[in-house]
């Protein structure tokens, strides 16, 4: 499992050009934001954590159709799906490589941006480790649907009914950076870790069931 | 004896047979949607006294509360007709499940443009992100995500898979997203219509008319369905021949 | 190489549909260690149908595929421990060197094949797959093909875009393959390179429309 993460991380790293445009992105959306609310400080914070769960669904939401279809429409996936490495097992290797290619250079970056966007560092510590907790299902729930429409080349479809997926998410993500609770472990906050725990889970293997659907 | 019956119910599978039952049930079907929503809006509408609060708008309600149960049902019928296809592979299933999706749709924007006229004139405004509302716009987006999916897809078979998955996981989604939205919000909106518990219910002189208005636009829907399904059946055959 | 043990692989009326209409009808044939069939026929008449099939690429089929005398469809396992797979489509990753290539496929595979040995044998380049010719890429693509270590080979047109070189080598790789036990199924335009192999025309196995 290792080796496989190992070896998908070496695919990245050669083409892997999503990645900048990822981290671009997410960067230039904010700014967006940022220049929407501009010189109104009061908006700009009430609406930073808002903004920074939409960029990242966004840049997430983009990056999506290098998960699985480039392997489908090259033919990789043919090889992958008889290989001795079981296909679920694969998946999940590939969307953990999604995840900290693409989306934890946007956490990482995160802190910087917020600041700018004048909230407290308090809230910002809060917001990235909500994040980290609660992104994992992004890219999970990405690579499932992106299975489901492997006969469909558009992106753009796949953009468009990956949405849906994320409102629960998304819901809970901006509730928890906007709650007041201190305590990690209150109930809006377990909700948000079942979520990802219940997309990593049950991805991997709906995934593998609808490409088998898709080569039917 | 349980078993026999299900062997029935399961050779209407058939294309053959349910094109055949499909002519004998939709024009009753399509009877009763009318002998019932004609004589049921009349009543609702022009014989009932108005509402002490919300005067005569109150008599939406009979063309809401149906849109909104057909809305919900019908997601959970393609939920079960899509499980019939991945699991037993009859066709008609699958078209089922497609061609009732775009009245699913239709009943969605009903609900909703009815509850927006409905809560302009009691709330003052045509929109809240109310819980209720919410669960509702986001009930349309995956009643779209379905549509777009299906018309995406250029082998049949593969589309009706594809979308069956799609929405069985979908449902879940949805609920998943209703619970949450309820979880933040308790909101506006009132509390459920109908139920099995006689005492929280509406009163009597708009319980009956609401009834007759709710199998009204049932009947309606099975009518739909089954013509559709008809078409589109012959629609796979014609598609097969050229 | 290890010693193959005895291998067959048999398919019993086999029919093929794409979307309810039925491209290839009733196809029998049966192979045991050290038999290959070629498969001819024009284009688009289901060549390539037929190997996916076998292959488990494509669901809607009827009739049976045994493997050593096992249903695949029951035990579809079979496939992954016997069928080693080379389609019409290169299917590489380009931005990968073929080294990284093959090391990729060493770890889907689990196989202990030696990297650099299957590089020398193929002649393979340096730089980018990017950069590579197709006959290049069938080149690397046919090494995957021995890293798989499988005993049931299925060939989508394995010599087309090979040099004479390349063919002569992936000739002789069959030859060894066939006489190490294993078996294999090739579509191919010029069943004459594959002597003593057995052959099927696939131009009469044109299917009929089937029925609503």
């Amino acid at each position: 499992m290792l080796n496989i993460l190992r070896l998908e991380f070496l695919l990245i790293l050669r083409s892997g050009s999503h990645v900048v445009l990822a981290f671009s992105f997410f960067l230039f959306f904010m700014l967006l934001f940022a220049l929407s609310t501009f010189r109104d400080n009061f908006i700009l914070s009430g609406i930073g954590l808002t903004a920074v769960w939409l960029s990242l669904l966004m840049s997430t939401l983009l990056t999506l159709n290098k998960v699985i279809h480039e392997d489908f429409e090259s033919g990789v996936l043919d090889y992958l799906l008889i290989a001795d490495i079981p296909i679920e097992v694969t998946l999940f290797c590939k969307t953990i490589v999604h995840w900290i290619s693409v989306v934890l250079p946007l956490l990482l970056i995160t802190p910087i941006v917020l600041l700018t966007f004048q909230i407290s560092s308090y809230n910002i510590i809060k917001t990235v480790l909500i994040l980290l907790l609660g992104s994992p299902s992004l890219s999970f729930l990405g690579t499932m649907i992106s299975c489901l429409t492997l006969s469909n080349r558009s992106s753009f479809l796949l953009t468009t009914i990956t949405i849906p997926f994320y409102f629960p998410t998304l819901l809970l993500g901006v509730f928890c950076s906007s709650s007041t609770t201190t305590n990690l472990f209150a109930f809006e906050y377990l909700l948000l870790y079942a979520n990802t725990l219940f997309t990593v889970v049950l991805s991997p293997y709906i995934s593998s069931y609808a490409i088998k659907l898709n080569y039917s | 004896m349980e078993n026999r019956l299900l062997n029935k119910f399961w050779k209407f599978s058939n294309p053959v047979l349910f094109k055949k039952l499909a002519k004998i049930i939709s024009p009753l079907a399509g009877l009763i949607a009318v002998l019932t929503i004609i004589p049921g809006l009349v009543w609702g509408v022009f014989f009932t006294s108005p509402d002490y609060k919300q005067m005569e708008t109150v008599k939406i309600i009979f063309i809401h509360v149906p849109a909104a149960f057909l809305a919900i049902n019908i997601y959970l019928m393609m939920t079960i007709t899509s499980l019939v296809w991945l699991i037993r592979r009859h066709f008609v299933s699958a078209l089922a499940a497609k061609s009732s999706a775009m009245i699913g749709v239709t009943m969605t924007i009903v609900t909703i443009i009815t509850g927006s006229l409905w809560g302009s004139s009691t709330w003052g405004t045509y929109w809240v992100w109310d819980p209720r509302l919410t669960s509702f716009a986001i009930l349309l987006c995956f009643y779209v995500g379905y549509i777009l999916l299906w018309q995406s897809i250029k082998s049949l078979e593969t589309a009706a898979s594809v979308t069956s998955l799609f929405c069985i996981v979908g449902s879940v989604f949805a609920l998943l997203s209703r619970y949450i939205v309820f979880f933040i919000d308790q909101g506006l909106h009132q509390g459920p219509t109908l139920s099995l518990d006689q005492e929280k219910n509406i009163d009597n002189s708009y319980y009956f008319p609401l009834i007759l208005t709710m199998v009204g636009f049932s009947s309606l829907f099975v009518y739909l369905v089954l013509v559709r399904t008809t078409t589109e059946l012959y629609k796979y055959k014609l598609k097969l021949i050229g | 190489m290890e010693k193959i043990k005895k291998i067959s692989i048999s398919i019993n009326s086999l029919s093929c549909a794409v979307d309810g209409k039925v491209i290839l009808d009733d196809i029998n044939f049966s192979l045991t260690s050290g038999q290959s069939i070629t498969i001819t026929g024009r284009n688009g008449v289901g060549k390539t149908l037929l190997l996916n099939t076998i292959m488990g690429f494509k669901a809607s089929f009827r009739g049976k595929i045994f493997i050593n005398g096992g249903d695949l469809s029951s035990n579809p396992s079979n496939r992954q421990e016997q069928i080693g797979y080379f389609g019409h489509k290169a299917s590489l990753q380009i931005g990968l060197t073929p080294r990284e290539v093959l090391n990729y496929w060493k770890a889907f595979y689990s196989s202990d094949a030696i990297t650099s040995d299957l590089i020398k044998f193929w002649e393979l380049p340096n730089n980018a797959v990017e950069n590579c010719s197709k006959g290049q890429r069938k080149r690397i693509a046919l090494a995957r093909l021995s890293l798989m270590q499988r005993n049931i080979w299925v060939l989508d047109e394995p010599t087309t875009n090979l040099d004479p070189v390349g063919k002569e080598k992936f000739l002789e790789l069959h030859t060894l393959h066939l006489k190490s036990g294993g078996l294999s199924i090739i579509t191919t335009h010029e069943p004459e390179q594959f002597k003593k192999s057995k052959m099927i025309n696939l131009d009469r196995y044109r299917g009929n429309l089937s029925q609503c």
